[in-house]
């Protein structure tokens, strides 16, 4: 009865959401009249000025998008021309623009505001005209590499005229090219975490069961090894995994400890259906209570995930939770701004979404107010401990009707994606409350290695009586701490 | 009790939701086809609500969920060239036959409901479908019953040779045949054996108008004719000529039936008729099955969207442009000339006057393949990387590449009025490539500067080809004809350029420092 319950309060489809405004300000920022700005990129300039790159190749640099009256934004033309940019930053005077054949530095030599030199960084990857050889670029690392996940070829193919489709490679702004991961199927961000590691999100399809968040770990395999046959290129290169289809993917990494299960299973439909930007909160505590969480852009529900990640035995993993949400389009890049402003950008072109419009350019601040919140979620040897935003009442705490929960994952194979399976439902045994009313642990059993581990908090409250503003949380679960 | 009061709200909503193919459908498939079944964004993406798509017995519908389905199609008469996924490993049985059973019965529908055992056979029965679908192949399978576009069509077929509308409409018809397909044609008239001169047809129907509002007839014709509907002739076109010139006329119309009348003569010569119709909410439909002469180009969705260099200025346009590698950087000069550069093999594929391109392909939907200049005069100068070094005037130009020589993009400068520099390497050698429009649209001047930092081995001669895949014939010294269309002149190069078979080759000393090239290429 109680899965009954949880699926059926899933369907909240569509309505805005009430309570955000409480919260969060989300603002739509004008863009330039008569262009077509459908955002790919976001790059964050000195001076408040914030640049945006199109999928139909122009960037325009706005001034005035920290303003209060959002009316008074200028806009001034930067380039055209350029081939369906999805990644862009600022450094040293200049943009650096992942496109589709080539990583450029563009600069405005003569000061006339508009770039006239655009110099090729590497172009090191192969594009045989599929539309769907995407590519998305990190903002640089500590080493000055720019991460770019390469989307194969189509759905699912690796054409053998473009190398190195479904690979992460590291390219430095010097040109070297550093091949990092294999097993990519079909990004739509990239990005790195507090940490500094980086994070990438692969879209459900083949290979890959549900939408999901990716911990590009240097050397590590990401699923689907339609990419792999371009070793053979490289005398020497070490082959990738050869993973067994209809397994699950915990027991293909058990097998080959290359294989790097998702860090954060995005639910397919529950949580999004098209997972985008990564980026993290390094606000300090300006953009509200999650400083150091990452959050993750959703095309198709036109929203902003929030996620909480920790290693355990050597393996990313955590928490989603849905977060922001009621944007203009879908969205695909974001990026936190000077005063904890957060930018996102969207399009809806070709991949519908909620949104309904074509495309958008908006800002989201903090309002001040602390929402009522599950904060962190921590897997425990006896179950998982989770902390709140704020004191909770510990009578709604202890009230096992409080809580609902189930587990499912997916199969790992060579299909489009997966449906739910090897459900269970854990039970929880016992529930206890920090003397400080900020945390509970729960003692579960019935968790299973590799599922996802839905919690709905449904009857918890806040000392001051509140309901958790979203009482869903999905828990990774890849590995059990001892 | 208040737990369970919130838990009781929170689920309120969906109990109403009779149909357990609702939750799923708006789920998986609402972010496209949307809630209300209409297409999210205003239609951008297709509807299921009046769709023909869903219609009709349930295996293409099922087939499309199991599989998937791409390429071009139309829904509710509106192009679309999207993808959509496969859910056969996604999706339960279970779900997909109420999903479709939920579609197939909302929104207008009254379709039968589907079982999971008819999923389950369908799995099983297609399984060697490992592809999504091409729609065209899945239309071949399961053809898409469409109502006629005018219904009850009769042609009326006269003799005679017309030169107005009064001279047709003095003579009586000597023959009546019923037009099944509904399209207005020569192709099914009783002229069939005759002399495809001195005729005259009349075709009466009726047409369904969708919803109230002005629509918009657009008819063309060689030789003349006229257009009428509910009885008001809006067209009028007492004409001897050739087609390419359509008439325009419009009309209030009430969602229904709607009578409609055509009348054509042809006197002698080329014949044609198209006729469409386009209203509110309505894109183009066509009533005949010849179309419009002329258009060009056109982009995924039928939309086009001519890129123009400003006044004074080139456009970069950076995309799939046929004719040149994946790499291809289009520049469109304000002086109605434009060229295709290849930054994959350095090469200056192609240059064109006229209109640059079309940037409908690949800036609506998904933007599929690669789209041919827009303008006329197309000219393939070569193709393939154009320097090499060659042991003799008569070695084979090679076709791999050399290791030594490998070329590598280097990016483009642009000056003030946009006009792009290409840089680029072969190897150690570094270039710049110029290409200037002339002002008065004749042609380009280009001057392409490479450096060399070191000598080459004795006896070493890099070679630059400037045309090849053509005839080209010498004009004088130093200019040549190619393929009858261009005149290539170098009026500036250290050693003199030469021909040999279909190529025009320009030897580079491989001296230290730099050698300037200048190229002039006129059309004729």
């Amino acid at each position: 009865m109680k899965n009954l319950i949880l699926s059926a309060a899933l369907i909240s489809i569509a309505l805005a959401d009430p309570r955000q405004p409480e919260f969060y300000l989300r603002e739509e920022i004008p863009t330039p009249e008569g262009e077509v700005l459908e955002l790919g990129g976001i790059a964050i300039m000195p001076g408040k000025k914030v640049a945006v790159s199109s999928r139909r190749g122009d960037i325009w640099v706005c001034e005035g998008a920290y303003e209060k009256d959002l009316s008074k934004v200028t806009w001034t033309l930067y380039a055209r021309g350029l081939h369906e940019p999805l990644g862009m930053f600022y450094r040293d005077g200049s943009l650096f623009v992942t496109q589709r054949p080539e990583i450029t530095k563009l600069t405005d030599t003569d000061g006339d505001g508009r770039a006239d030199n655009f110099e090729t960084v590497t172009h090191h990857w192969g594009i045989d005209g599929d539309y769907h050889e995407y590519n998305f670029g990190s903002n640089p690392d500590e080493n000055g590499d720019i991460w770019v996940v390469h989307c194969l070829t189509g759905s699912g193919g690796a054409s053998q005229k473009s190398p190195w489709r479904g690979w992460c490679y590291r390219y430095n702004l010097d040109g070297t090219a550093t091949p990092t991961c294999p097993g990519i199927r079909s990004p739509g961000g990239i990005g790195f975490n507090q940490a500094g590691d980086a994070f990438y999100t692969d879209n459900q399809g083949l290979w890959n069961g549900s939408s999901s968040l990716k911990w590009l770990k240097p050397g590590g395999f990401m699923g689907n090894p339609t990419g792999n046959r371009y070793v053979d290129l490289v005398d020497g290169m070490e082959k990738p995994p050869n993973p067994k289809s209809d397994s699950r993917m915990v027991i293909e990494h058990d097998k080959d400890k290359r294989i790097i299960p998702p860090a954060i299973i995005l639910p397919h439909g529950k949580v999004g259906q098209s997972p985008t930007a990564v980026i993290y909160d390094s606000t300090k505590g300006k953009f509200g209570p999650f400083e150091g969480q990452v959050l993750v852009g959703e095309q198709t529900h036109s929203q902003v995930q929030r996620v909480y990640l920790e290693k355990v035995k050597g393996l990313y993993q955590g928490a989603v939770w849905k977060y922001l949400e009621d944007f203009r389009s879908g969205i695909v890049p974001a990026r936190m701004g000077d005063d904890a402003t957060l930018f996102v950008g969207g399009t809806n072109r070709g991949w519908g979404a909620r949104g309904g419009k074509n495309f958008t350019f908006e800002r989201v601040r903090w309002t001040g107010k602390t929402p009522f919140e599950m904060h962190e979620m921590h897997a425990k040897p006896e179950g998982f401990t989770i902390t709140f935003t704020e004191p909770i009442n510990a009578a709604s705490a202890r009230d096992m009707k409080s809580y609902a929960c189930e587990a499912w994952t997916y199969i790992y194979k060579s299909g489009y994606g997966s449906p739910e399976v090897d459900k269970v439902t854990p039970k929880i045994d016992s529930v206890t409350v920090s003397p400080d009313r900020r945390s509970i642990r729960l003692k579960v059993s019935g968790r299973v290695r590799g599922h996802v581990h839905h919690f709905k908090l449904g009857g918890l409250k806040s000392a001051k009586g509140d309901s958790l503003w979203h009482p869903d949380v999905y828990y990774t679960l890849n590995e059990i701490p001892e | 009790m208040k737990n369970s009061l919130a838990l009781t709200f929170l689920t309120a909503v969906p109990l109403f939701a009779a149909h357990p193919g609702q939750a799923p459908y708006e789920l998986y498939c609402g972010a496209c086809h949307a809630p209300d079944g209409k297409g999210v964004s205003g239609g951008q993406n297709p509807p299921l609500a009046k769709s023909l798509w869903v219609k009709g017995k349930p295996e293409r519908i099922i087939e499309i969920v199991l599989h998937g389905l791409q390429g071009k199609l139309q829904v509710a008469g509106k192009d679309f060239n999207l993808a959509m996924p496969p859910h056969k490993d996604s999706l339960t049985d279970d779900q997909i036959s109420n999903i479709i059973s939920y579609v197939r019965s909302s929104w207008g529908h009254k379709e039968s409901a589907i079982t999971k055992q008819q999923i389950a056979a369908m799995r099983k029965s297609t399984a060697k479908q490992k592809d999504m679908w091409q729609a065209s192949a899945l239309l071949k399978k399961y053809p898409i019953q469409k109502p006629p576009a005018i219904r009850d069509l009769l042609s009326y077929t006269h003799l005679g040779s017309f030169k107005t509308l009064t001279d047709l409409r003095k003579t009586k018809a000597v023959n009546a045949e019923e037009e099944k397909k509904g399209l207005i044609s020569l192709q099914h008239a009783a002229l069939k054996k005759k002399a495809r001169d001195n005729y005259g047809i009349v075709w009466e129907g009726w047409l369904d108008v969708p919803r109230d509002g002005k629509y918009t007839f657009t008819y063309d014709t060689d030789d003349g004719g006229s257009v009428a509907i509910g009885g008001k002739e809006i067209i009028t076109r007492n004409y001897v000529g050739p087609a390419g010139k359509p008439s325009k006329g419009s009309i209030k119309l009430k969602k229904g039936r709607v009578d409609i009348k055509v009348e054509y003569y042809e006197l002698n010569g080329e014949e044609h008729v198209s006729l469409s119709w386009e209203g509110p909410k309505m894109k183009r439909q066509y009533l005949s099955d010849s179309k419009t002469s002329g258009g060009g180009n056109r982009g995924g969705g039928g939309t086009t969207l001519p890129i123009i260099a400003p006044a004074g200025e080139a456009i970069i346009y950076r995309n799939f442009i046929a004719g040149t590698d994946p790499r291809g950087i289009g520049a469109g000069y304000s002086e109605g000339v434009n060229l295709a550069f290849s930054a994959d093999s350095m090469s200056l594929d192609m240059i064109w006057k006229g209109a640059f391109i079309d940037g409908g392909r690949h800036w609506i939907n998904r933007g599929q393949g690669f789209q041919p200049p827009a303008g006329e005069q197309v000219i393939t100068l070569n193709r393939g990387i154009p320097f090499a070094i060659l042991e003799s005037q008569t070695s084979k130009w090679p076709n791999k590449v050399d290791g030594k020589m490998k070329p590598r993009f280097k990016g483009y400068s642009l000056n003030k009025q946009q006009q792009p520099t290409f840089k680029y390497h072969f190897g150690p050698i570094a270039t710049l490539d110029y290409p200037a429009p002339k002002d008065d649209g004749s042609g380009f001047t280009r001057t392409i500067t490479i450096d060399v930092p070191s000598p080459g081995s004795a006896g070493e001669q890099l070679y630059f080809r400037v045309l090849s895949g053509g005839s080209v014939q010498s004009r004088g010294e130093r200019t040549f004809a190619f393929e009858g269309d261009l005149v290539i002149s170098v009026p500036n190069s250290e050693l003199p350029p030469f021909t040999r078979e279909n190529e025009l080759l320009i030897p580079i000393p491989l001296t230290p420092g730099k050698h300037n090239v200048t190229i002039d290429y006129t059309w004729k």
